[in-house]
């Protein structure tokens, strides 16, 4: 055994009566090796601190309620910060029997009529983010497949107008043809993840609100350290609405009614967190 | 809201809680820490002390309970609520101690006390803080919450008990060269 282990072992009890008897000798023989167990010691009670305070930080973010007005103390961003980054996430489920009627309707009508506006109005408004929806779906459904069975019929005649366009248009829809379209429906299919549509705003600069948040006229304002590490927001649409927030491995509540600044409240039931898990998970 | 849906009616059992802080489930804790706040930390308030000392107190007395529980040194004959209240009740009796013998003393006294060792302990803190994260966490788990090398393994999804061995050995020899070097740099000011 070498001395990296035996004093390590010494200073953890795992050894036995007779090896720790001979050690303890040893080390009274030794000062060098007195002085490497005296440093160990050391260290061990760091590593034992670090860890008594990263609990007490833990228990110091559990909302107690009543009247305590607790400051966070010691939010320490960890060493292994991953780096900056926003990862905002909206979720819809399908519990309920409605939503499972209307998703196969939805990805029939889509597989159907490919060259429909009327398929992709309903893709609209199930996933209520303009922006993203519109991006995704448009080459997918719209124009360019006319163009080109067009173009296929008349390719001598119209040859020299559609002849630019063409080159641009012509190879997305094909590969749209082949998968994109069975995209589109898995997609929507599988309780579909898409961009949120609510904007969110950090600020870490007050010190009175340092892990709180507010939302005004739609739009989140998170107050603490959230520009130092990753941070996202889950919004789950189903028979009601809501919004969690998940940040170092904890998951909070976002109350879209509450316009005034608070405290992120968060959340304990082990059942939400494994259905939050698994939605993040997708 | 969506919360009401999934909120189960769950009150967890005594025993069952206390088996989940034995195999090191933080949320026991929490939900421990949130079940007794107010019985706890009345304790140190209607004892001169403040809120915050009474939360500080029962923060501490948790931790204490916490690693006592994980590395099996506890074996529950009471209430769990009684254990606490008891390190609780130790915890602050110390603390006044310690306060009546800072008023008692005079000031100039209380600094001739090792000035060396918060600094270096400071050290310690900073070296963990370089760490990555995983490294402090197989150190912690192993040094504090004297976990087994299989149950470090499971937690932070190493391979097996061969891989948890050689990151706590590896990360524990970066964590002595860290402190080593921060230590002679320290010397060399001083």
């Amino acid at each position: 055994m070498s001395n990296f282990e035996l004093i390590d072992d010494y200073l953890t009890n795992r050894l036995t009566e007779s090896e720790r008897v001979a050690f303890e000798q040893q080390v009274a023989s030794d000062p060098s090796l007195k002085a490497d167990v005296e440093l160990q010691k050391n260290i061990l009670q760091g590593i034992k601190s670090a860890r008594a305070a990263e609990l007490k930080t833990m228990l110091n973010n559990v909302p107690v309620g009543g009247s305590l007005s607790m400051p966070f103390t010691g939010l320490k961003i960890a060493a292994g910060v991953i780096g900056a980054g926003i990862l905002i996430t909206s979720l819809y489920y399908y519990f309920q029997p409605q939503a499972l009627k209307e998703a196969p309707n939805l990805s029939s009508s889509i597989q159907d009529s490919v060259q429909g506006h009327d398929s992709l109005e309903s893709v609209e408004k199930l996933i209520p983010t303009p922006e993203p929806a519109q991006e995704d779906h448009d080459p997918v459904v719209a124009e360019p497949k006319k163009e080109k069975s067009l173009e296929v019929k008349k390719e001598n005649t119209i040859a020299s107008e559609v002849k630019k366009p063409k080159i641009e248009v012509v190879d997305p829809t094909e590969d749209v043809h082949a998968e994109n379209n069975s995209d589109v429906r898995s997609e929507i299919s599988k309780s579909s993840v898409t961009i949120s549509h609510i904007q969110v705003e950090t600020d870490s600069s007050s010190k009175k609100y340092n892990f709180h948040y507010q939302f005004n006229n739609g739009k989140l304002q998170l107050y603490g350290p959230f520009d130092k590490s990753l941070y996202e927001i889950l919004e789950i649409h189903g028979d009601s609405h809501a919004v969690f927030m998940f940040y170092k491995e904890n998951y909070y509540l976002l109350d879209e009614t509450q316009t005034k600044v608070t405290k992120l409240a968060l959340i304990k039931d082990s059942t939400l967190i494994k259905k939050l898990n698994e939605y993040r998970g997708r | 809201m969506a919360y009401r849906v999934f909120k189960l009616k769950s009150e967890m059992s005594e025993a069952e809680i206390f088996e989940r802080i034995k195999g090191g489930d933080e949320k026991a804790l929490e939900l421990i820490y949130k079940k007794y706040y107010r019985m706890m930390t009345k304790l140190v308030i209607t004892n001169s002390g403040t809120e915050d000392e009474a939360r500080d107190v029962y923060q501490d007395a948790l931790v204490v309970f916490w690693q006592k529980a994980r590395s099996g040194n506890l074996v529950m004959t009471s209430k769990m609520s009684t254990y606490i209240y008891s390190v609780c009740q130790n915890l602050w009796r110390k603390e006044l101690d310690r306060k009546k013998r800072l008023s008692n003393e005079e000031k100039d006294s209380s600094e001739t006390l090792d000035l060396d060792s918060p600094e270096r302990e400071k050290i310690i803190a900073k070296c963990m803080d370089q760490l990555g994260e995983t490294c402090r966490k197989v150190l912690m788990y192993y040094y504090f919450d004297e976990m087994s090398m299989q149950e470090i393994a499971d937690k932070l999804g190493f391979a097996n008990t061969d891989t948890a061995k050689t990151k706590k050995y590896k990360c524990k020899q970066k964590l002595d060269e860290l402190v080593k070097t921060q230590y002679s740099e320290q010397d060399f000011l001083d």
